[in-house]
């Protein structure tokens, strides 16, 4: 940022780009001037320009809430409320199907070996095997296992109500009795002080993890006669499927107090305070619900704020730039098949990612700069000019607004256009504005695709 | 302690990754050093094992062979050998609770208990020494789980018992005894009958034998004192029979 000369100098260019995300960590006039107060529906993909986000359309309707996609030998499943389904044509055919609908119904599914065998779970169902027309039960297995997941060729369950982590046979998904010190079965039993419980099992960095609400226990050995727990951090996960790797062997997993980054070593970071006031409104009682998914450039997390039940918010992490990012929707489970991100609503909808718009409709997108003071809070600030630098795409709408002080205020919009050309191109908004206060904030938004490379602002001090 | 997966250092290219780098190695390498086995041991020396640590859980079966035992007699383990499969014992003295040539019949037996030798043909036909029939040691013969005969000394003379009689077999003459009254030969000849038709020893024969000897009764004889004596005969008499 060009600063104030020394000389009598009526104007200056300021030139910002805005593609580092929302912050929440400090007060809004201590970010960066490439942060921003609030966001929806924009993100850093081509960072430095800000763009809007990719839009999705609907893959496929089923019914309830889907808290879990996968693919087994290249059929789409999807579990809901209900049942755990699989896509035939344009319709689902239940796998396993209940009664009826419980939101609770968290379903946990897992292949195993070469994938030929399908396990799934839902915290009190016994554990099930399909092999894609013969559904078994495996009465030998723990009851009432809530978790899974494999590892050095075992298949491990845990639940939400003892400390007991159990593994099945070598190379045996369907034996949980066998007592041979090396090929056979057996219980770890992980304590803590706290009397928590198991909330969430992953296999990462060679190592079976089972987390707590507070702690981290990362399993070493690979059979009975060498088994052992260790708890090596006391950071701990509030919800199983908020627990994501991604490809570059990152662990991203939601703790109580926030979205904690793990690289199997170091102790786990913490990277929400950026978005610490969605994190602090979580709703524990249901955190369970909460999920995430990747699709290699950015981690999706959905979370249950306020008093919902099932996730009202989702918000995404550029693993790149390390920003976050608010969306529009909210996704209630995840699944990264290939290079395409698709994921599950609240209402029956299964999305997939791409494109320009939601299903035909263009994306609202807006942004708010954080208070700018040119780093002189002594004096009042005009702004002459502004341009604008974007890329609007044919059809899409912008605007810019401004508003004095560091928070709410009116806003006052200074600029619309409602098609762009297509091409990028500096757009000269020619608006004499005299700032009341020290601070101002600029709220750009719109509709459509639409891509921001940089702001120039043209100030002077008021009565220079 | 199995595979152990350290972390490529070539892929840290900050100083995150760095410090994550080595906070793997710390800990799998702790976990290593605590969990060592064959896998991660490429030779190790015996004179590390601690002296009397090796337990018999830790030898595998059929792992010890005969060149590596180093003992003068076999009496120095104690122990009880348990069921031993052997092709020759050769030995000066041999002690044992039992001994059998076989395990199934017929077979003879050695035991320290009840009869300490036997010979069997069933377990219900056989032959056996009892080393204490009345405190003296006595054969006995048993049919079908009965004892039939025994030989003994119990009364300081040789007893041929045989119960419901005893057969002698001589080859050209046999002798069946029944019971004390039947002597019975090959050809049926019975000695009982026999000896009823003889004397009997110590019983003296009726009186009989009254005779005149030649002499007519009534016969005067002078002695040579000239004393008249009158035959009279011989009276009636009887002899002691042997």
């Amino acid at each position: 940022m060009k600063q104030w000369t020394a000389s009598p100098e009526r104007t200056k260019p300021v030139i910002v780009t805005l593609a580092d995300g929302i912050n929440q960590s400090v007060e809004s006039i201590e970010i960066k001037d490439s942060q921003c107060t609030a966001v929806v529906n924009m993100d850093s993909f081509l960072y430095p320009t800000l763009q809007v986000r990719e839009g999705s359309t609907l893959f496929s309707q089923h019914t309830g809430y889907i808290n879990r996609i996968f693919k087994f030998l290249g059929v789409w499943y999807c579990g809901n409320a209900r049942g755990v389904y699989k896509q035939s044509g344009a319709s689902w055919v239940a796998v396993y199907e209940y009664g009826d609908t419980n939101n609770n119904r968290l379903w946990d599914a897992a292949m195993f070996f070469d994938g030929s065998k399908l396990y799934f779970i839902d915290g009190s169902l016994q554990l099930r095997q399909y092999d894609g027309s013969t559904l078994t039960t495996l009465g030998s297995a723990p009851a009432n296992s809530a978790f899974m997941t494999t590892h050095a060729n075992r298949f491990y369950l845990a639940n939400r109500a003892d400390n007991l982590l159990s593994y099945s046979g070598l190379r045996l998904a369907d034996d949980w009795t066998s007592p041979n010190k090396y090929t056979g079965t057996g219980k770890i039993t992980i304590e803590t002080p706290d009397g928590e419980k198991p909330t969430g099992l992953v296999s990462f960095a060679n190592h079976v993890i089972l987390f707590k609400k507070y702690t981290l226990h990362e399993l070493f050995g690979e059979d009975s006669t060498n088994f052992e727990m260790k708890n090596p951090f006391n950071v701990g996960c509030i919800s199983d499927r908020s627990i994501v790797q991604t490809t570059e062997g990152l662990l991203f997993f939601l703790a109580s107090d926030g979205i904690y980054v793990y690289m199997g070593g170091a102790v786990p970071t913490k990277i929400s305070d950026p978005i610490q006031n969605y994190i602090k409104q979580i709703n524990l009682t249901y955190a369970q619900h909460c999920v995430s998914g990747t699709d290699g450039r950015f981690v999706y997390l959905s979370l249950v704020t306020g008093s919902a039940t099932t996730p009202n918010v989702t918000l995404k992490y550029d693993l790149q730039r390390h920003s976050w990012w608010v969306e529009s929707y909210v996704a209630t489970s995840f699944y990264l098949d290939g290079q395409t991100l698709y994921y599950g609503t609240a209402d029956g909808k299964i999305m997939k990612v791409g494109g320009v718009n939601d299903s035909g409709v263009p994306i609202t997108w807006s942004i708010e700069t954080k208070p700018f003071s040119e780093s002189d809070e002594t004096v009042r600030k005009a702004i002459h000019r502004i341009w604008l630098v974007a890329d609007i795409e044919v059809g899409s709408t912008l605007s810019i607004s401004y508003a004095g002080g560091t928070e709410s205020g009116t806003w006052n919009q200074v600029y619309t256009t409602n098609n762009g050309t297509g091409q990028i191109q500096s757009i000269k908004i020619p608006v004499i504005v005299r700032t009341p206060e020290t601070w101002y904030r600029l709220k750009i938004n719109g509709t459509g695709k639409v891509k921001i490379h940089r702001i120039i602002r043209e100030l002077s001090r008021r009565g220079s | 302690m199995g595979q152990v997966i350290m972390p490529s250092v070539q892929g840290s290219t900050t100083l995150e990754e760095v410090k994550n780098t080595v906070a793997i190695m710390i800990k799998e390498l702790s976990w290593l050093l605590n969990n060592l086995d064959t896998r991660n041991v490429n030779e190790l020396n015996a004179e590390v094992i601690t002296a009397l640590s090796i337990t018999a859980e830790k030898i595998a079966a059929d792992a010890i062979t005969a060149e590596k035992i180093d003992v003068n007699e076999l009496s120095a383990i104690t122990a009880n050998l348990g069921h031993i499969t052997a092709g020759l014992i050769e030995a000066v003295n041999i002690f044992g609770s039992y001994i059998a040539t076989s395990k199934s019949y017929p077979r003879c037996e050695m035991s320290s208990t009840g009869n300490v030798f036997g010979a069997f043909s069933s377990a219900q036909h056989y032959i056996a020494i009892d080393p204490a029939y009345a405190g003296t040691p006595a054969l006995k013969f048993y049919y079908a789980g009965l004892e039939l005969g025994r030989i003994n000394n119990m009364s300081g003379v040789m007893d041929i018992v045989g119960t419901g009689g005893i057969d002698l077999y001589t080859g050209s003459d046999n002798l069946r005894i029944p019971s004390f009254g039947r002597v019975v030969s090959a050809t049926g000849q019975n000695l009982g009958v026999e000896l009823d038709g003889k004397a009997t020893a110590g019983i003296s024969t009726s009186m009989s034998g009254a005779a005149n000897g030649g002499i007519p009764i009534g016969t005067v004889f002078k002695d040579v004192n000239g004393v008249n004596h009158t035959w009279n005969g011989v009276p009636l008499h009887s002899h002691a029979q042997n």
